[in-house]
Parts: C-alpha cells; sequence; structure tokens
C-alpha cells in the first residue's frame, strides 16, 4: 500500500542533492513551471507530479522533518542526503506501486473526475428511491452542469442510468485492490448515507490524511487509465473523462499558436513582450510535450548529438557541469532542449 | 395598499414550505412588510425566520435581497431551498469567481431571492445592475451585526444605509435573535430610518441551564464523564480549532462506538460539507467545533450543547446554545468554566484590535507611500481601513490618530463589557434564565423542562438519568462491493 512518507523518501533518493527539497514541494503541487515539468521527466517522477495539489509548504515542512526524525534523511541546506537507513527502506519499497500514479497524465482532470462522479452517484442513488430534493456533495457550478448533461443525456431513465453506473463502476474497481477500492468507496454519498471525509478516513485507520488521498488518487487515476484505453466500453464513465486536453500551460499555448503561425522566437519576444527567458520555457514545455517539435530549428543535429553524449556519461544532471562539459558554442536553452527530447523519447518508448 | 388576506397567506405557507399554521410572530412581521412597513424584529432562535422574509419574497413581484454576515450561512439557506424545490434562488458573493458572479447578475430577473453579502453590495456594478430590478425587500440577516454596541459588529454592515438609498429604499426588514433594547435602538440609527418594532421574547423554555466550575486539569475528564451517560446529540463548542481537534481525538478513543467529529474554519471545503451533512443525516453522535459551526444552523433534535470554553459574550452564547431542541423537546446548555478561563477572550481582543503603535504606522506609512498592511493582520487592516475612510474630514495625522484610537478604546470596552457580562452571568447566585433574557426583555417566560442549576436543576441527577438516542449505522466496515450494492440498490450477478 502507497505511503505519503515513502513516496517522499523514493523521490528524495531520486532527486538526491541534485535539486532542493523544495522542488519536490513543487513537483507535487504540480507548479506549471517548464523547470518543475521538465525536472519531472528528468528524474523520472512524472507520475507524481500534481498528486497533491492542496499540500501546504507547512505540511510538507512537518514531514521531511517526520523522515529526519526517523533518521532515513538529513537535511543540510535545502538539500536532502539519505542515511544509510534511509537507502535500505528505498531498497525495500515495492516500486510497482508508484507506478499506479498516474499524475503527469491526469492532474488536469483527476479532481473534476472525482468530483463529477461523487456528484453523479450520489444523484442516481436518491433519484432511484425517488428522493429528488436533496443537497448536492459537491458544490462547483461546473461539475453540477455536467452531471445534469448526463442525466438529460438518459432522458431521466434512472433505472438505465442506476444499471450502467453500477456495472462500469463493478468493472472498473475490480482491478483496484479491495482495500483501496474501500477507501475509495467509503467517500461516496447517497441514499441514507453521506460519505466519509477524508480526514475520518485517516483517524479511523491510523493513518495519514496524506495517505488517505494519495489511494485515493491511485485509484482514480487507474480508473481513467482503464476507462481511456477503451473508452467504447465505458459509454457512461468517458463522458467524466475530457479527450485530450493539451498539457501545455495556458500561456505556452499562446505561444504555441504564435509559432505555429510561422512566427520567429525573436518575433514572439516582441508580440507577446515577455522575458526571453519566458518564451525560452515555453519552447521547453512544447519539446517535452510533442514529438513532432521541429529541435533541429534551434540545435543542429552534431551539436544534438554532442550535448546527448555528454548527458549520457555525465554522473550528474545539473546543468552547470553539463554545460562546462558541452563547451562555450552550446546555450543552457539548447542543453535544456536536448533534455526535453530525451523525455520525449523515454515517453514514447513506454 | 397591498391587504393580505389571512386564508391567502396560511395557504401560501402550506404550499411553499408545507406547514399548517404560522408559529408566534411569523405573521404580524410579514404583514407588516408586506404593508410596505420598514421592520426590526426578534425572535428566538430556531423559531422561523427565515420563512418571514421567504415567504414574502416568493409571493411578491420583484426580487429579495438577503444580506447576511456569513458567506457559509447564506450559501446554505440557497442550498436548503433549492432543495425544498425553490429553485429561483442564488447567492452573490466574494468566493465566487468572476464567471459565477456574472452568470448571476446577467440573469437577475429569474430569481427571487438573492443572498448576497455586504462587500458585494458596496460594489458600483453591482448596485447599478441591481437598482433596475424591482426590489420587493431587502432583509438584512443577523441584524445586530449593524450595531457598533454588539460584539459581533461587521463594519460592512454600516454602508448598508447608502445601499438602501441607491437602491431607491425597498422596503426593509432586520432581523435577529440577540438584540438589545440599546442594540435595537442603534440598528434604527445605522440604516437612518425608522421602523415599525416587531419585538417578540427570544426565551427558549425548553433549553435548562447549567454552568459546570472545574479545575483546567479536570475538564475533560468531566466531559467525558457527562458524555459517558447521556448518549444524545452532543455540540460541543470550542474556542479554538486546535483544541476542537484534540478532544475530538480523545473522545473518538474514549467512545470507540460513537461517532465523533470535528468542524471548524481551517479545514477543506469538501470535508466542512460532508461532516455539515452526516451532521444533518444524524450520522454523528458528537461534533466538536469552533463558532465557525453555528449561526443558522438548523437541525431538530440536538439535545446537548457543552462549551468547552466560554464564549466572548452572552450573545453567542444565545446563538449557540440556540441550535439546541429546535424541535422544541428539553435540552440542556452547560458550560464548562475553569477560572482564568476569561484571559482567552481578552487576549482574543487585543488580537484583534491595532494597537496605538500600529496604528500609528499605518498611518505614517500610508503618509509616507508605504504599503504597511503587509505588516499587519487581517482583521486589523479591515478596522484601519474603514476607520481611515470613515474620518476623512480630519487633516492632521495627529488628529486622525486620537480619532481612531477614541473608536478603538470604544471597541476595546464594548468586548470587554462583553466578556465581563458573561463572567458574571457564570459567576451568578440566582436563576441563570431570568439574568441571561433579562438583559433582552421584561419578563421571561418560565422554563418548560428545568430551569438551571440555580433553581430545580442538578447536573449529577440528570446525568445518572441515562438516556439514550441512537444514530444512524453507518459503518467503516462495508467493503466497496457492499457499499456499491447499497447505494445503488443493485446485486452483484454472480
Ligand atoms: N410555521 C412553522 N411551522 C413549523 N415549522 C416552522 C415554521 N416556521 C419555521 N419552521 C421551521 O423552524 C425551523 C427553524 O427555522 P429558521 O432556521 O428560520 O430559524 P431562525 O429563527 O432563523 O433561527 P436562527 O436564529 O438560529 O437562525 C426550520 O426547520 C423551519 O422549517
Ligand atoms: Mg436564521
Ligand atoms: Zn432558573
Amino acid at each position: 500500500m502507497i505511503r505519503y512518507d515513502d513516496l517522499l523518501l523514493n523521490l528524495f533518493h531520486l532527486i538526491e542533492n541534485e535539486r532542493s527539497m523544495s522542488s519536490i514541494y513543487y513537483l507535487l503541487k504540480g507548479k506549471k513551471s517548464s523547470q518543475t515539468i521538465q525536472d519531472a521527466y528528468l528524474f523520472q517522477m512524472e507520475n507524481s507530479y500534481g498528486i497533491l495539489k492542496n499540500l501546504s509548504k507547512q505540511h510538507f515542512t512537518e514531514a521531511v522533518q517526520r523522515l529526519a526524525d526517523k533518521q532515513l534523511i538529513t537535511i543540510e541546506k535545502e538539500q536532502i542526503y539519505l542515511t544509510d537507513q534511509g537507502r535500505r527502506r528505498v531498497l525495500q519499497l515495492d516500486q510497482s506501486m508508484f507506478v499506479l500514479l498516474k499524475g503527469h497524465i491526469y492532474h488536469k482532470s483527476d479532481h473534476l473526475f472525482k468530483d463529477t462522479l461523487l456528484l453523479l452517484f450520489q444523484t442516481v442513488s436518491m433519484l432511484i428511491q425517488k428522493q429528488n430534493r436533496f443537497i448536492p456533495i459537491v458544490d462547483q457550478p461546473y461539475v453540477q452542469t455536467k452531471v445534469k448533461k448526463i442525466l438529460l443525456a438518459y432522458r431521466k431513465n434512472v433505472k438505465q442510468l442506476a444499471d450502467q453506473l453500477f456495472e462500469e463502476l463493478y468493472r472498473t474497481l475490480s482491478v483496484v485492490p479491495d482495500q483501496s477500492a474501500t477507501l475509495f468507496m467509503q467517500q461516496f454519498s447517497g441514499y441514507q448515507r453521506i460519505g466519509k471525509s477524508m480526514q475520518q478516513l485517516a483517524d479511523h485507520t491510523g493513518w495519514m490524511k496524506e495517505d488517505i488521498h494519495l489511494h485515493t488518487f491511485v485509484v482514480v487515476h487507474q480508473m481513467m487509465s482503464i476507462i481511456e484505453q477503451k473508452r467504447e466500453d465505458f459509454p457512461l464513465l468517458s463522458n467524466l473523462i475530457e479527450k485530450h486536453s493539451s498539457r501545455l500551460t495556458a500561456s505556452a499555448q499562446r505561444t504555441q499558436e504564435l509559432f505555429h503561425a510561422g512566427k520567429t522566437f525573436d518575433e514572439i519576444v516582441e508580440i507577446r513582450n515577455l522575458k526571453e527567458s519566458t518564451i525560452q520555457d515555453h519552447f521547453i514545455e512544447m519539446a517535452t510535450y510533442h514529438i513532432d517539435f521541429p529541435i533541429h530549428d534551434f540545435l543542429p543535429d552534431d551539436k544534438l548529438k554532442r550535448v546527448l553524449e555528454v548527458i549520457q556519461h555525465a554522473e550528474t544532471k545539473k546543468l552547470k557541469p553539463i554545460k562546462e562539459l558541452v563547451g562555450e558554442d552550446i546555450s543552457y536553452f539548447q542543453i535544456r532542449l536536448a533534455i526535453a527530447v530525451i523525455n520525449q523519447r523515454k515517453k514514447v518508448s513506454v | 395598499m397591498n391587504d393580505v388576506h389571512n386564508k391567502d397567506l396560511n395557504d401560501a405557507l402550506k404550499f411553499h414550505f408545507g406547514h399548517d399554521d404560522f408559529r408566534l410572530g411569523q405573521k404580524e412581521i410579514i404583514e407588516s412588510i408586506m404593508n410596505g412597513y420598514d421592520t426590526l424584529a426578534t425572535l428566538p432562535t430556531g423559531s422561523g425566520k427565515s420563512i418571514c422574509y421567504q415567504l414574502p419574497a416568493l409571493l411578491g413581484e420583484g426580487i429579495t435581497i438577503v444580506v447576511s454576515p456569513l458567506i457559509s450561512l447564506m450559501v446554505d439557506q440557497v442550498k436548503l431551498l433549492k432543495a425544498e424545490g425553490i429553485k429561483r434562488v442564488a447567492a452573490l458573493n466574494s468566493l465566487m469567481d468572476p464567471k459565477q458572479k456574472s452568470v448571476v447578475l446577467n440573469q437577475l430577473n429569474q430569481y427571487k431571492i438573492l443572498y448576497c453579502s455586504p462587500e458585494m453590495l458596496q460594489q458600483q456594478h453591482v448596485t447599478e445592475r441591481l437598482s433596475l430590478m424591482k426590489i420587493d425587500y431587502l432583509v438584512i440577516d443577523e441584524a445586530h451585526c449593524i450595531s457598533q454596541w454588539g460584539h459581533e459588529f461587521r463594519p460592512d454592515f454600516l454602508r448598508l444605509k447608502d445601499v438602501i438609498r441607491q437602491l431607491d429604499h425597498p422596503t426593509v426588514l432586520a432581523l435577529s435573535a440577540t438584540a438589545t433594547p440599546a442594540i435595537q435602538e442603534d440598528i434604527m440609527k445605522q440604516l437612518e430610518i425608522d421602523m415599525n418594532k416587531l419585538i417578540y421574547p427570544i426565551d427558549r423554555p425548553n433549553i435548562t441551564f447549567s454552568v459546570s466550575e472545574i479545575p483546567s486539569e479536570e475538564k475533560l475528564a468531566h466531559l467525558i464523564d457527562i458524555l459517558e451517560h447521556k448518549k444524545v446529540p452532543t455540540m460541543i463548542y470550542f474556542s479554538s480549532r486546535k483544541m476542537s481537534e484534540f478532544v475530538c481525538r480523545s473522545l473518538q478513543k474514549e467512545f470507540p462506538d460513537r461517532e465523533v467529529a470535528f468542524y471548524h474554519g481551517g479545514m477543506e471545503q469538501q470535508d466542512r460539507l460532508l461532516i455539515q451533512q452526516q451532521f444533518m443525516h444524524d450520522q454523528l453522535d458528537i461534533i466538536c467545533c469552533t463558532s465557525a459551526f453555528g449561526m443558522g444552523v438548523n437541525k431538530g433534535n440536538i439535545r446537548l450543547v457543552i462549551h468547552y470554553h466560554m464564549p466572548p459574550t452572552i450573545e453567542s452564547l444565545i446563538q449557540e446554545v440556540g441550535r439546541a431542541g429546535r424541535d422544541g423537546q428539553p435540552s440542556v446548555s452547560i458550560v464548562l468554566y475553569s477560572p482564568g478561563d476569561e484571559g482567552l477572550p481578552f487576549q482574543l481582543i487585543q488580537s484583534e484590535l491595532p494597537s496605538e503603535n500600529e496604528v500609528e504606522f499605518y498611518l505614517n506609512g500610508r503618509e509616507s507611500g508605504q504599503n504597511p498592511e503587509e505588516f499587519l493582520d487581517e482583521s486589523k487592516i479591515r478596522f484601519l481601513r474603514l476607520q481611515d475612510e470613515q474620518i476623512k474630514p480630519f487633516e492632521r495625522i495627529g488628529d486622525k490618530k486620537q480619532a481612531i484610537m477614541e473608536y478603538r478604546n470604544e471597541r476595546e470596552r464594548v468586548k470587554s463589557n462583553g466578556v465581563l457580562q458573561l463572567l458574571e452571568w457564570i459567576q451568578t447566585s440566582s436563576c441563570r434564565r431570568t439574568e441571561l433574557y433579562s438583559l433582552f426583555q421584561n419578563n421571561v417566560m418560565p422554563a418548560s423542562a428545568a430551569c438551571c442549576d440555580r433553581c430545580d436543576f442538578s447536573l449529577h441527577e440528570w446525568q445518572n438519568l441515562r438516556e439514550e438516542e441512537r444514530r444512524q449505522q453507518t459503518s467503516f466496515q462495508d467493503n466497496w462491493v457492499s457499499l456499491l450494492e447499497q447505494l445503488l440498490d443493485r446485486k452483484v450477478q454472480s
């Protein structure tokens, strides 16, 4: 079973002293900066991206302190080092449980999926008992509208809707470990039963709230990928997942539009009236997410090769030492683009 | 003038809310505003003040605007009305994003009732929109918040008089369960209108009052002792979030077969909603909460309200105890007091009001173009901003400072008096019921159950009368398949 402290320890192990501890905080929060996104892939921890969006700095710091108190890590000036004990612990961890998280794919849509499912479930549960007056368990107007649309699509044929919901939920949850599925379902409200809060589940199991949160989203991500693999097998639940929205930040999307419209880098800097470094960040994002990004426009083949070789052989993922090895004629921006391309290839191969 | 027929009003009550008869005062208040009188009314907690404006609003041609101090309270009211099938209601508050707000503002003519936070009514584009509408009534719920003599005074409310003018003076209804005669006068003064006063007694004969004075280290044990015997729906009020969580955890350990939860303003929205709904659906036995869970919360069968810490004023005591026995059945209020408990509310007063240095710092900072707000607490900033704005005529900083300090000291006095008043009540040797309510009215009804621990009530004896009211069972043990089957009323085919 996935636990918050183990996840943190594992992440600190992945970045060990190459990045500061706050980079992990930003990763978990899903900070929309090119640095965070690129690091996520660079250190192969993209599946934890945006997995704890509501994490407060205070809670994070407390958790880090907890690891230090257990003598699994030491903290030196924002840098985290694993102790021998910490290393042994990492080796014992079952890595396969982290793989079930898919933050890089679902960080934008997982909360919406869960909220819509909660409300749809409550509504169906009430309606089949002929209770059409109840307080919706999810407040967001957007979610409420979405559920109304689904009801309309079923032309208020509640029985059929309930059959379908039951069947699709049963099919998806059967794939998930029993204990996780139960923790997940305990949060659902319906006829004569209001769901438990994550806090209550934490108190009951003696775990932390973050543990419950992780569990919940392991289940959500598993459900979402099962559904996406064969949308036509889930005619109801597939409505809860929006089809491939772009993963770029809004600002990077604007830059991409201009780039596709044939504007050059310098023109875009000028048109958008933004700093050069900001536009560079946008290009890194584009290169990370889009296989068809024309890297050669920015980095001739021979130079790309040189960077890739250095990265492969260097013991580090820090930019500065890499820059020193590749030489004067290749800029930081070009190195970052090359890294983006590596990440891109990595993704394609899995 | 609009002559309303008795029978018509009763029919409308039945039709819209399903009640057969009006309760004391409701019809008089409704008729008063339907006849166009600006009205100031008091009625006890749980007596049905909401209907006094909801019914006229549904019967009117235009829209009714309801202002109330707590956003969460307004949001709850809207949800409740919608759940009752009254759909033409909406909320407008600062927690909504710009898009949500403009959706509401663009279809005002769809609504009969608009719950609006006082800050929203300060915005030009909002009042401009509203002034194009036919406004039947402007309602100020929990109106004691307008009064500077009231502890729960909210500066935003002071500007309501301008709003009334901008909206071309619709009929105004001010409602409260805790307005002393001085506060009633002040409400009218602040609104600058003369009002038809319908002052009904606010005492609650079915609530028994009791205070336990115990050393602070024995409080928790005493609480556990009470709860051990009384397995009834219970609310416990705390003055800090931390303590509500701490005691909640202790009670969970002590009573593994009972469902205990906490509720306070620091929780995530989703958790708050779930706990509140569990509470309303009888799935909790005990809720440990702060004052964030209070005003307006309407559940029939709360039998016991315990104050683990003394509340800051008599008014908050009445409000919070007012959650008990709303179904009319006998219920008990217990205040746990340890000598020195008053230190906390006094401290709180100091932390909410700016010190002389801070006033000076704020004014000087403003003068020299800095932003002193970065260094001050939220509540202090709000206080200073409003004062700065209200005291324009003073040119010199020295004068301004003096005026602000005078006002600050006045607020400190009002608030400290509140604490002292409650302390006196805790230490009184005469009837608690009479003491409590005689601040508000001349005559106090005799209790319908036991009166108080100074008259006829013994906590000890009461405690030993075992009582049990079972909540609905919702177990943590159910596994996901049975939850799915149960909630969707279907069976897995095997
Ligand atoms: N005429 C009536 N007959 C029966 N029940 C009524 C009547 N009027 C109101 N009620 C019920 O009384 C309960 C309390 O009403 P409401 O919440 O309006 O009280 P309130 O006076 O605003 O209390 P508070 O001061 O605590 O906010 C509600 O459940 C309401 O449905
Ligand atoms: Mg009320
Ligand atoms: Zn008495």
